[in-house]
């Protein structure tokens, strides 16, 4: 009984679905304040809240609308597809065939994929995880300091060689050095010290 | 006034360090645009917070050249390793790696360069031409007019844009109630701001462009597995002989700079569409010559001149109304606006000469491209090489530090890395990202603009109607926003409705 709930909720749930809710809950927290502002302050951030309320909701239940409409507003496409000859087809078809299929005669060569199907979303959470990590360490010491840090463990996590990772983070801090004698702005301080 | 202003602009460009800002431009734009999954967008918004020290033109023309460069550079990793370094370059692939695979790879890139050159130079000059009648028509649009128009660039890049509608007006309407955050336009309390006074001046809308643009990218990419290529280049083939292929093919040439000037002055449309439909439109008028697709120059000549064409495109509705056409406009437009320098009247009536010394600037930096791309670029093709793995950390920590010196505020770090997150999920599944960053940079003008109109109408909401201007603006929307509505209406009662 409860497996098949929580299966179909899993499949519903998605990073997208999670996304919708946060934009609808911000909007709907929006429009409700929006009427405590005067009326010359409100008006701009009522409709602009009302209609992403009304697309995150029609985004929402879209799985109900009927078919036709689904593809009419939700699954509409670029007016421009009809104008290029299929020639963006050929392209996408090219670069597919030539990953699947093509064996080199005189070169070697890695060919770089881009199919969705081939992304390591570990990586890119461990890329999140990191960058708050950064933010968060900047505050505390200052970012000039936080950045060799943070490449330094960003090329351990991505399994640098010694020498590439020296470099990467050599250019980090010259970087930092460099932004913060150019920028109006002291950045080698944090809350710590 | 026009001859005045072009001695004014040409005295722009030679005095000072401008040359220099636009030499830099370049080469930084034709790097990034070189390697594959770096490009115009990621090199703008992360050169936006350097360009604080600088004065308006050194600044704009900075960016637009990074601009201009980066739309060149993708050409070359779509050459030699058949993998576009921009979006822009994506039909390059189709004859210039056959070409580079034919021992030709020399030519095919001198090719891209004498194309991107010509047919660059050919639409700013007519942007140049087009400027005194753009300015009689900006002069003509008061304050409905650009609330209108705002909301109409909108409505249309969800149209124009290969993602759907309803997700296109919904994140632009979110972007344009992000920017409500803060002190309003209009006299009154402060909105949204939980009384902390960190959130008084709102979101930072240079904060956001990094994040999204930035950010959001490296996110992206990092998921992107066997990001590095190892491709053995040899660069054979004569230069001489790609130059002597684009004067033979004059007409190819300039139809498709204008090709991509016209499609690139639509907003949310880009190269990344202009060079496909410039290519096709090279196919068809060749009689569907079957060489295209396996080395025929002219395929190479039609996708580079349009992609170079569109950046003075883009800059019509950039410059004239604040509607960017792309990603790298919408950062252009947001350079334009924290160097003070307002679209519309002021970038066309009262800085004319700024504007000219920008388009004067984007067509040296054709000259330029021809030049570096010829004698210097084919000599650093090892770019195309570079493992995108060691660009991410140092890409994310030159944001954050740009994010955090435009006034030293931790809020813009927290900005950069929320948006950058958020960002991710909307490219990931298909949010307009145009639609978003337009009505974040929008917001302040349009509100300002809706407050304005409705002080001057007493309230009343026939301001927007009685006029033929915003009558035709409001239609246009409604037309855009119904549009989809009437299609399934009509495949209904044609039958062919599911």
């Amino acid at each position: 009984m409860i497996n098949p709930i929580y299966n179909s909720m899993k499949n519903y749930v998605t990073s997208e679905v999670l996304m919708l809710l946060g934009m609808l809950s911000v909007s709907s927290y929006m429009l409700v304040e929006s009427f405590s502002f005067s009326s010359e302050s409100g008006i701009f951030p009522q409709f602009a809240a009302a209609v992403t309320v009304f697309g995150c909701t029609v985004l929402l239940l879209r799985g109900f609308l009927p078919k036709p409409l689904q593809q009419a507003i939700v699954e509409s496409d670029g007016i421009f597809n009809q104008y290029s000859g299929g020639s963006q087809e050929k392209f996408n078809k090219t670069n597919v065939d030539y990953d699947k299929n093509h064996k080199p005669e005189t070169h070697n060569e890695n060919v770089i994929e881009n199919d969705d199907a081939d992304v390591d979303s570990t990586k890119q959470l461990l890329l999140v995880g990191l960058l708050t990590g950064y933010g968060l360490i900047g505050y505390l010491i200052g970012l000039v300091w936080a950045t060799p840090i943070f490449i330094g463990v960003f090329a351990k996590i991505f399994n640098f060689s010694w020498f590439d990772a020296l470099m990467v983070v050599s250019i980090g801090i010259v970087a930092a050095l460099a932004f913060n004698s150019i920028l109006p702005v002291n950045m080698t301080n944090g809350v710590v010290f | 006034m026009t001859q005045d202003s072009l001695f004014s602009a040409i005295e722009i460009l030679i005095t000072g360090q401008t040359i220099g800002w636009l030499l830099i431009g370049l080469l930084v734009g034709i790097i990034i645009g070189t390697i594959p999954g770096l490009g115009p967008n990621l090199g703008l918004a992360v050169a936006l917070p350097l360009t604080m020290r600088l004065n308006g033109p050194d600044a704009i023309i900075l960016l637009i050249s990074i601009y201009s460069g980066a739309m060149y550079g993708g050409s070359i990793a779509a050459i030699l390793i058949n993998t576009p370094g921009t979006a822009a370059a994506a039909a390059t692939t189709l004859d210039g790696y056959p070409m580079a695979r034919q021992g030709r790879a020399m030519e095919a890139l001198s090719i891209s360069a004498t194309a991107s050159a010509v047919g660059g130079a050919f639409s700013i000059i007519t942007l140049i031409l087009l400027t005194p009648f753009l300015t009689e028509i900006v002069l003509m649009f008061g304050s409905p007019e650009y609330f209108l128009i705002a909301l109409f660039g909108i409505a249309l890049i969800t149209v124009v844009v290969q993602e759907s509608m309803v997700k296109g007006l919904t994140a632009g309407a979110f972007g344009l109630l992000l920017s409500t955050i803060g002190l309003p336009v209009a006299a009154g309390q402060p909105r949204y701001t939980f009384d902390m006074f960190i959130l008084y001046d709102g979101l930072d809308f240079v904060a956001v462009l990094i994040g999204i643009f930035a950010i959001g990218e490296m996110i992206k990419l990092i998921g992107e597995k066997g990001s590095i290529s190892n491709e053995n280049i040899s660069l054979s083939g004569s230069s001489l002989s790609g130059i002597r292929k684009v004067i033979s093919a004059p007409i190819t040439t300039i139809k498709s700079g204008y090709i991509g000037m016209f499609i690139g002055a639509i907003p949310g449309s880009g190269a990344s569409i202009s060079n496909f439909i410039s290519y096709a439109e090279a196919v068809r008028s060749g009689g569907g010559d079957k060489e295209y697709g396996s080395g025929n120059h002219r395929g190479v000549i039609a996708s580079e001149a349009a992609n170079n064409g569109t950046v003075a495109g883009s800059l019509i509705p950039t410059f004239s109304f604040g509607i960017p056409g792309s990603g790298a406009t919408a950062i252009l437009l947001g350079g334009l606006m924290m160097h003070g320098l307002r679209p519309g009247p002021e970038l066309f009536a009262d800085n004319v000469n700024i504007t000219y010394s920008i388009f004067f600037a984007l067509l040296v930096g054709n000259i330029v491209i021809l030049l570096l791309g010829l004698f210097i670029i084919t000599r650093m093709v090892y770019i195309t090489t570079i493992d995108t793995n060691y660009i991410i950390p140092i890409v994310i920590v030159v944001a954050s530090l740009g994010a955090f010196g435009l006034s030293g505020n931790w809020l813009d770090v927290y900005t950069v890395i929320f948006f950058g997150i958020f960002g991710f999920f909307m490219m990931k599944h298909n949010y307009s990202i145009i639609a978003f960053v337009l009505g974040i940079v929008l917001g302040p003008i349009a509100e300002e603009n809706l407050v304005r109109s409705l002080q001057l109408s007493d309230g009343s909401f026939w301001i927007f109607l009685n006029e033929p201007i915003p009558l035709v603006l409001t239609l246009l929307i409604a037309a855009v926003v119904v549009s989809p509505i009437l299609s399934v209406v009509r495949s209904f009662f044609n039958g062919t409705g599911s």
